[in-house]
Parts: C-alpha cells; sequence; structure tokens
C-alpha cells in the first residue's frame, strides 16, 4: 500500500485528548495504529465514517491501564505536586460555604440535566425516518387539488397510478412503492384459523397493501423470506416479528395462513411469506400487517386499473426513490405536464392537481395533510424547546460566572498570598479553571444521575416511547462532553481572569473592598436571567389560556358520555340482514335505561372526513360543483350530537319520505351552494353527482369543528340514511357509565358474534389530536419552572453575598435609627430595577413568538397583555422572596454584632 | 491459577500473535480477529488485552519501524513468549482432556 498524500488528517480534538490521558510509553503506537486503521477506514467506508471511528475509539481507549499509568507518571513532578495542592484547596472551598457549593453544583447539574433532556426529545423528534437506507432520496408524492382556483383538498395520498408513471415518464426517479391504507380507515380483523385451539384473531389497524418492491425500497430487516419476492405474489402476507409472535407463539409463521376480513365484505385467505423485524419508533409509517397489492387486482373486474395503473381514486401512499443528486425542484417543475398527460379532462372542469415531493425525513414534523398514517409532530414545538434548552444551560452558567466573581473578596488574601510567594498570574488562572472544571464535573456527575431518576417521567411527559435509550443516543453523550468542556471554560475564565488580577498589596493590607469588579457585568447576567424567566413564564401562561381555549371552545356539538362503537368488521354479506342488524342492535339499546339516545353515522368527529362529494344545488349549471363533506347519518344523529337547527327542521321519524331523500347543510355550506340566507335554502334541491344523488334540504345547522380547532369548520351535507352506520354514537346516563358499557358489550356479542368488541369515548378521542400540544404545554410548564428555579437559586445566593457586604452599612444604618422594612426596601431595591429592566427586554421578544405560535390555530386566543405584567409581578414576587431570606436577616441583626467584627 | 488464567478474547488474541509470527501488532491481530471470529471489535479493546498480557508475561515486544502510512509513528511488533506457548499448550491439553471425557452419545 503506497503512503497517499490526500489522507486528511484525523480529527483532531480526539488526538489531542489522547495525548493528554496517555503516557509515553504507549502513545506513539496508539496513535500509530489508529492513523493506520483510519486510513484503512477511509478506503473502506469513507471519510465521514472513518473520523467518527476514529474518535469513538480514542474514547473506548480511555481506560485504566491508561489512566493510572498516566496518574503514576505524574506523581512525582513539580505539575503534580501543584495540582494535588488545588485539589486540597477547591474541596476545602466548597466544604467552607457548602451552601453556595450546593447552589452551584446542582443548578448546573439540574441546568444541565434539563437541557439533555430536552436534547433527548429533539433528537428523538429530528430522527424520524434517518434509519432508512438512502432515506434523503426518498420522497412522498402529496396531492393538492383545486377547484376553481381554490384549494379543496390536500392530501397524503395520491392516485394509485402516479408512481409507476413517475418512473416511467423521468429517468431520474428510479424506485417507486405504494401502499393502499386501510387498517387507518376500514375496520379489519385477521384470524389464524388453523392452530390447534380457538381461532386467534386481532383487529389490525396498523395494516397497509403494499407494492411488491415498498419492502426493499424502505429499510425492512426480514426475519423470514425474501424482502424482494415476498409481496409479488397475491394473497402473500408479511408481518412483523411481534405479530407473529401474537399469532403463532413459537411456532415456524412462514407459510400459515391467516384470513383477512374487513367490513367492505372482503374476505382475503392470504399465506405469510416473510416476517420482519419490528419497526422503530420513529418513523412516519407504522405497519405491523403487510398484504400485496397483487391481492386486490382480483377483486373485481377492472380491479388492476383501480388499485394499480389508475388517475381516479386517490387513496395510495405514493413514495419514489430519486437517483443521487436529482434536482428536486426541477423534477417537481415538470409534474404539471405528467398530469395534464394523464388526466386531461382536469382542464375542462376548471380543475388542477399539484403534486409536491416530501422529504421522507421530514414528514413526521412538517405534514399535516388529510389522510396522514398517523397524528404527525410539528416542528415549532421543537424549535421552542431548544431555545428554552439554550436558556436554561446558560442560565446555569450565568449562576456560576456571579457567584464566583462575587466570592472574590473570600478569596482575595488567597490570592495575595499565593502572588507573595510567587505565584505567577497564569498559574492562578490555571487554578481557578481547575476549579471551575472540578465543579463543572461534579455537576456533570449529578446532572446523570438526576437524569437517570427522572427518565420513566420525562418519557411519560413528552411520548417519547420507553424503548428508545437515552445513553445510546451519541448526540447526547457528545453534547454532555461538550457542555462539560464548554461550561467549565466559559464558567471558569472570566471569574479566573478577575481574581487573578488583584494586587497583592491592596488584598493583604485589609483594606481590600470588591472594588465595583464586575458589577456591571454581574447586572447584566442577571437581566438576561430574569428576561429569560418572564418570557418563559409569559410563554407557559399563553400556551395554556390556549390549551383552555381550544378544549372549552364551542365547537357545535357535545361530545360528553357519548360512547362510539365502530361498525362490526365481519358482518353478513346480505345487504338487507346486515340492515336489520343495525336498527335490532340500536332498538335493543335504546330500550335500556341507562342509555339516553343511539344514533349512527358515516363518520366520526376527530376523524379526519375520508372523502367529499361534488355538490351543486340544482339550479346551478351542471359540472360546477364544489367538494362538501357528505354524508349518511340516522335519525336522531343531530339531537344526539346536540347540534343546533337554524333553519327548517331536523330529520324526524314524523316524516318517513325523509329517507334518502331529506338533506340538512351546515351554514358554511350555504354559501357555496349560492345562498345567502339560511332560510332560502329550505326546500331547495341539491345533486351531488358523482353520488348520482339528489337530496332536497329540510334544513340548515349550525357549523360545527369536525377536526381540531387548527382547522376551519368543514362545510357538511347530512343524508338520512340510517344504514350507513359505520360508527354507533350512543350517549349513555352520567351515573350509570359501567352498567351502559355492559350492556352496549352483551348487545354486540349477541348482535354481531364473532366481533371483537371495541369501543372508545367520543371527548377521549377527539382531544387526542391536541397530544403534540398536551406534550408541548407540560413540558413547556415543567422546563419554565425549572429555569425559573436555577434563576432564583443564583440570585439567593447572589443576595447573600450583596448582603454581606453591606453588614457594616447595615450596622452603621441602624444605629442612626433605620427600621428593619426601610432596610429592607433599601437591600431588595437594586433587584427589583434589574427585573423591570429584564421585562422591558423580555416582553416585545416573547411577544412575537407567542404570536406566531397561536397564527398556527385556526381559531385562537388572543394574548392577554394582563398576563404580561402579572409574569413580571410574579417574577418581583418570586425574587423577593428569595431575597428576603438574606436580607431580613441581614436587616435584623443587631447592630453591635455586625459592627464589632473588625 | 490467577494471574495465568486466560480469558476467552485474551487467548485468541494470544493465539493470534502466535499464528502471525513477527508480524504481530495492534492494526494486524484486530483485522486477523475480526475475520476469523466475524465480529466487530474495536482497537482499543485489542491494545489493552495486547499490554495485559504483555504484563502477565505471555508476549514480549519490541518497537519496529515508523512507516509513512502510520502517520511517521512506530510500531510495537509483539512476540509470543516461551511462558505464553506453554500456558496455550496448558490451556489446549485441559480442553483436549474434557473434550475426551466426553460420553460419545453427547456428540451425535
Amino acid at each position: 500500500m503506497s503512503y497517499n498524500n490526500d489522507i486528511p488528517k484525523p480529527p483532531k480534538f480526539p488526538l489531542w485528548f489522547l495525548r493528554q490521558f496517555c503516557t509515553e510509553r504507549w502513545v506513539e503506537e496508539i496513535e500509530g495504529d489508529l492513523y493506520e486503521e483510519y486510513a484503512l477506514n477511509i478506503r473502506k467506508v469513507g471519510l465521514k465514517k472513518a473520523r467518527k471511528k476514529y474518535s469513538i475509539t480514542v474514547l473506548k481507549s480511555f481506560r485504566p491501564y491508561l489512566i493510572v499509568d498516566k496518574i503514576h507518571s505524574t506523581q512525582n513532578n513539580k505539575q503534580h505536586v501543584m495540582i494535588s495542592n488545588y485539589i486540597k484547596i477547591t474541596i476545602r472551598s466548597l466544604m467552607k460555604n457548602k451552601t453556595y457549593s450546593f447552589i452551584n453544583i446542582s443548578g448546573l447539574a439540574i441546568g444541565l440535566a434539563g437541557a439533555l433532556l430536552i436534547l433527548h426529545y429533539v433528537t428523538f423528534e429530528l430522527s424520524y425516518d434517518n434509519f432508512q437506507k438512502d432515506s434523503e432520496n426518498i420522497y412522498r408524492v402529496s396531492l393538492d387539488i383545486f377547484q376553481n382556483n381554490e384549494e379543496v383538498f390536500n392530501s397524503a395520498e395520491n392516485y394509485p397510478g402516479v408512481g409507476p408513471a413517475m418512473v416511467q415518464e423521468f429517468p431520474e426517479v428510479i424506485e417507486w412503492a405504494h401502499l393502499y391504507n386501510m387498517g387507518y380507515k376500514n375496520n379489519v380483523v385477521i384470524t389464524y384459523e388453523e392452530g390447534a385451539g380457538q381461532p386467534i384473531k386481532f383487529k389490525q389497524r396498523k395494516f397497509l397493501y403494499a407494492s411488491p418492491n415498498f419492502l426493499s425500497l424502505f429499510s425492512n430487516q426480514m426475519l423470514l423470506g425474501d424482502a424482494k419476492t415476498a409481496l409479488v405474489e397475491p394473497f402473500s402476507i408479511v408481518i412483523s416479528e411481534s405479530t407473529a409472535k401474537k399469532y403463532f407463539g413459537d411456532e415456524d409463521p412462514m407459510g400459515k395462513h391467516l384470513r383477512l376480513k374487513d367490513d367492505d365484505y372482503n374476505d382475503e385467505n392470504c399465506i405469510v411469506t416473510g416476517v420482519y423485524k419490528d419497526l422503530p419508533p420513529n418513523t412516519h409509517l407504522k405497519y405491523d400487517v403487510l398484504i400485496s397489492t397483487a391481492t386486490l387486482y382480483g377483486r373485481f373486474d377492472g380491479a388492476v386499473t383501480r388499485y394499480k395503473t389508475g388517475w381516479g381514486r386517490k387513496d395510495f401512499y405514493t413514495y419514489i426513490k430519486v437517483a443521487e443528486g436529482t434536482n428536486v425542484n426541477a423534477l417537481q417543475a415538470k409534474f404539471p405536464q405528467m398530469i395534464d398527460k394523464y388526466k386531461p379532462e382536469l382542464k375542462e372542469n376548471e380543475g388542477k392537481n399539484v403534486f409536491t415531493l416530501q422529504p421522507l425525513q421530514r414528514i413526521h414534523l412538517d405534514s399535516h395533510l388529510s389522510d396522514e398514517a398517523e397524528l404527525n409532530g410539528s416542528g415549532e414545538p421543537i424549535t421552542y424547546l431548544s431555545i428554552i434548552a439554550i436558556f436554561i444551560i446558560l442560565i446555569a452558567w450565568v449562576n456560576y460566572i456571579n457567584l464566583a466573581t462575587s466570592r472574590s473578596l473570600d478569596r482575595a488574601k488567597e490570592v495575595g498570598i499565593r502572588k507573595v510567594l510567587g505565584s505567577l498570574r497564569s498559574q492562578l488562572i490555571r487554578q481557578f479553571m481547575f476549579e471551575s472544571f472540578v465543579i463543572n464535573l461534579l455537576a456533570v456527575v449529578l446532572a446523570v444521575v438526576i437524569i437517570a431518576l427522572t427518565l420513566p417521567s420525562f418519557h411519560s411527559l413528552s411520548g417519547i416511547p420507553a424503548e428508545v435509550k437515552i445513553w445510546q443516543n451519541e448526540m447526547i453523550l457528545w453534547s454532555l462532553i461538550a457542555a462539560f468542556l464548554i461550561g467549565s471554560f466559559a464558567s471558569g475564565i472570566y471569574p479566573a481572569l478577575v481574581l487573578s488580577s488583584f494586587k497583592p498589596v491592596s488584598t493583604l493590607t485589609g483594606k481590600f473592598r470588591n472594588s465595583g469588579t464586575g458589577v456591571v457585568l454581574r447586572k447584566a447576567l442577571v437581566i438576561f436571567q430574569f428576561a429569560a424567566s418572564t418570557a418563559l413564564i409569559i410563554g407557559t401562561f399563553t400556551v395554556y389560556r390556549q390549551m383552555q381555549y381550544v378544549k372549552n371552545a364551542e365547537l357545535g356539538f357535545e361530545m360528553d358520555q357519548i360512547v362510539v362503537v365502530e361498525r362490526p368488521a365481519i358482518s353478513s354479506a346480505d345487504p338487507e340482514l346486515r340492515n336489520q342488524q343495525v336498527v335490532a342492535f340500536s332498538n335493543e339499546l335504546r330500550s335500556n335505561s341507562n342509555i339516553k339516545e343511539v344514533t349512527s353515522s358515516g363518520i366520526v368527529p376527530g376523524k379526519k372526513i375520508r372523502f367529499k362529494a361534488d355538490v351543486r344545488a340544482y339550479n346551478q349549471p351542471a359540472g360546477q360543483t364544489y367538494p362538501l363533506n357528505f354524508v349518511g347519518a340516522d335519525f336522531e344523529f343531530i339531537q344526539t350530537m346536540g347540534m343546533q337547527v337554524i333553519a327548517g327542521r331536523d330529520f324526524s321519524r314524523d316524516f318517513p319520505n325523509d329517507l334518502d331523500t331529506a338533506a340538512l347543510v351546515t351554514r358554511s355550506a350555504l354559501r357555496q351552494l349560492g345562498y345567502e340566507s339560511p332560510e332560502d335554502i329550505i326546500g331547495q334541491a341539491i345533486v351531488a353527482e358523482n353520488f348520482d344523488a339528489t337530496v332536497v334540504v329540510i334544513g340548515v345547522v349550525e357549523d360545527y369543528n369536525h377536526e381540531s380547532l387548527r382547522e376551519k369548520a368543514i362545510p357538511s351535507v347530512f343524508i338520512l340514511q340510517p344504514f350507513w352506520a359505520e360508527y354507533f354514537l350512543i350517549k349513555v346516563q352520567e351515573q350509570n357509565i359501567s352498567p351502559a358499557l355492559a350492556a352496549i358489550e352483551s348487545q354486540w356479542g349477541s348482535t354481531f358474534p364473532g366481533n371483537p368488541f371495541e369501543y372508545f369515548f367520543l371527548d377521549e378521542f377527539f382531544n387526542q389530536q391536541y397530544k403534540s400540544e398536551d406534550q408541548f404545554q407540560s413540558l413547556f410548564s415543567v422546563f419554565a419552572v425549572l429555569a425559573i428555579f436555577i434563576g432564583c437559586m443564583g440570585l439567593f445566593g447572589l443576595s447573600a453575598f450583596t448582603a454581606m457586604k453591606r453588614t457594616k452599612e447595615i450596622g452603621v444604618r441602624k444605629v442612626l435609627g433605620a427600621t428593619v422594612p426601610g432596610l429592607f426596601f433599601l437591600l431588595s431595591k437594586e433587584f427589583v430595577v434589574l427585573i423591570l429592566i429584564s421585562s422591558l427586554i423580555a416582553w416585545p421578544l416573547i411577544y412575537l413568538a407567542m404570536d406566531s405560535w397561536l397564527q398556527g390555530f385556526e381559531y385562537h386566543t388572543s394574548i392577554n397583555l394582563l398576563v404580561f405584567v402579572l409574569a413580571t409581578l410574579l417574577i418581583i414576587g418570586i425574587a423577593l422572596i428569595t431575597v428576603s431570606f438574606q436580607t431580613v436577616k441581614s436587616a435584623r441583626l443587631n447592630p453591635v454584632d455586625s459592627l464589632r467584627y473588625e | 491459577m490467577k494471574g495465568t488464567y486466560l480469558g476467552e478474547f485474551e487467548e485468541v488474541v494470544l493465539l493470534t500473535v502466535a499464528m502471525l509470527g513477527n508480524l504481530a501488532y495492534g492494526i494486524t491481530v484486530k483485522e486477523e480477529v475480526e475475520t476469523r471470529t466475524k465480529r466487530e471489535i474495536n482497537l482499543s479493546a485489542v491494545h489493552a488485552t495486547l499490554y495485559r498480557l504483555e504484563k502477565k508475561g505471555f508476549l514480549n515486544s519490541e518497537l519496529g519501524e515508523a512507516t509513512k502510512l502510520r502517520g511517521g509513528k512506530r510500531k510495537r511488533i509483539f512476540n509470543i513468549t516461551p511462558y505464553g506457548v506453554k500456558s496455550l499448550k496448558e490451556a489446549k491439553s485441559l480442553r483436549e482432556g474434557i473434550w475426551s471425557s466426553i460420553p460419545e452419545y453427547v456428540l451425535q
């Protein structure tokens, strides 16, 4: 192997670190071996990984045998003697002022622990899908639909034919895969019937139909079967490791049969062709079961077009992989041409489609479209929490600087003596830096303990799955080291410079007073701390107010005590019988005294609307339609949901002709149908073109928020179709919830035998939409309190020293007749002024930040300026209480004692 | 026994040094062990083991030549000592003894 001049130098810092702990006896050969391995690795795995490997190996070389050797080798030289002296002095000064040492170390530790926990959350949220091979080249194709230049629909799903067409049209698109998302929408039960005992059946939500190349496009680790071929044949099913365990225990799953049944009466008996390792929690697309898309093609004539090549229905997640180095914007610019080619009818109907490429890794944080595979996270909290993390750690460091410099008085004599005995300034700086390192090291150790203790509660607070291990996160370990080094240096250097600059003469003659050194800086630091604290309090309040607002807002319907049961997955293929079952189930329950009302409908609030109908008023020109939510409901739907009829009348059993002919519309649908006043539309006909249905409007209901208040109310049309019944909505007596549930369950068992019984409460279900906001709120509040707490610890220490410094002054004042309240006021005044200044800085900044956060909600509360004032008062209050521990003590001191000490 | 006892990884490293003749140093030992055990091994573990074996007297070493590939650093070449050979033999005969005592039907 010849020497190659181009070998880049190994990373500097690890090399430096190695030289620090490794003695001369070994350093040369280890360094040489490391370098050789590094050079080999560059060829094998590339520069980036080689550098990483180099650093890790150095870190792993940090072993006892080397360190012991290092310590032995330095034991007898001068440096070592000085270091042991430094250690001794550090320990003594820590022990001398236990309170301040405690404040210092625990403040730093809490700050560090808090910041690292946030980092843990942030890196987890940012890590979504980055484990997929080539994830930077994989995109999902999302779909925006415009009608009459108005955006009517944006969806994570697309036409099934898009993937194949893209590979055909564009050379830079090298692979495609699409998935038909059934488990989230339909009611699917998968059963293992061939086992020895009872059939094993589970309702499967995380279930998708996947095209053959899906397994290899996404880096699925196959435990059994081949990723390339497992999904080729029809009736192939691939399951996750844990799903295999659930069905088959320890038996070999390969070749066994699993039968799928859903509420569209599909019955597919599939053969297990593969098992993959369970997916990590940080992926936006979670699935336990995959069935080959080829299974769909035999469903009916024309199913291949419907499910593979068609551009009609839009219900396939479409992923493509582009060649390395593709200009994605240029690629996107070519999409309109392709859409024109494949969907020429759009132009004639004043419609427009837009395809967008969503980078795989950004889907979790950035994408909030219709039909997302799961509730995605959000980028904003990440930014805000990162800022908080930085604040917290800065506040902790500021504490250290403040305390260390204000304690300079204590150490002045020591500095004087050391200088007289011949210490150089550089040696003193080294000494104080050393102390800073020791204190920071103790803080790091304590921080690790704190993290270990609080981790379980942090995980439940933030929603990070428990299986995500914090110490496996390299980022955390490096940050800990970086925080330790930066912290030691940043917080140590200023006190070290100040302390080492004292003149021995003035410190030793006894007249030395801390002549205003660093007062300005100290004040600036306190202002910074309190500006951060004030901002965090205001932020917490505002987030809290918004969440209260959102949860208590008028939604246009009532969701208390409503139990929702999804329709059975396994049911008769005979429509007559099915309808009878629906009626029987509802009527039996109505007769139960613990149940107030029973109704059914095709939708449930909190679940995204699956499709919209193209609706127009009868007197509007054909073809000029608007996409409205168009859904069947039972007679009592409006009543059970507590929606308000503002014109006309509700569906009623007194009007049997309502069936299939009558419709109710919501207020916001009026304008799109060409009516201004709710009364005018009563008795008018409307047409749902793609449903071939004409209905007569009998009433108008007030708008209601079907989805979270981040979105606008959706214009809707309800038609009277009691057998649409995808969901049963059952209002139960508040006092008798458990007997009511028992009654529902037993009725379910007798009407729909063979179906697992599952239910949920509407209010809980609806509020799940605010999961990420809830997490944000709790994280925000916890860490805001933490930041304030750390800030107060610093203030406590600082006020103690201020008071101590002025002991004599206070004594004199008391002798001259000052009162205790007067002195308290005198000592506290300074801090109040500082806090007021910090508020002035914090107010505009947090106003802007919160304003932008609130804009993300379609319905939001206003920013209340009273909150700003309250926050400042609160901070002043907290600060005064903190300070008062010291000030009251000094103010009450007997002047005889305070003046006697000289 | 303490002091002469060979751990599993130690034994593998010691055998590898013996096998490599006078070519044994950190990198060659690591690569050889990796290819034979098909495990990924960190260089630092190899170093620690080599030095430990040297301290126990199983190996001795001398500094070799410096090459440009090593950034101008010399390498430490390890050689097995007679004592090392002896303990390898002992370990082997211990195993063979046990092997030969395993009842026939267990191994079928």
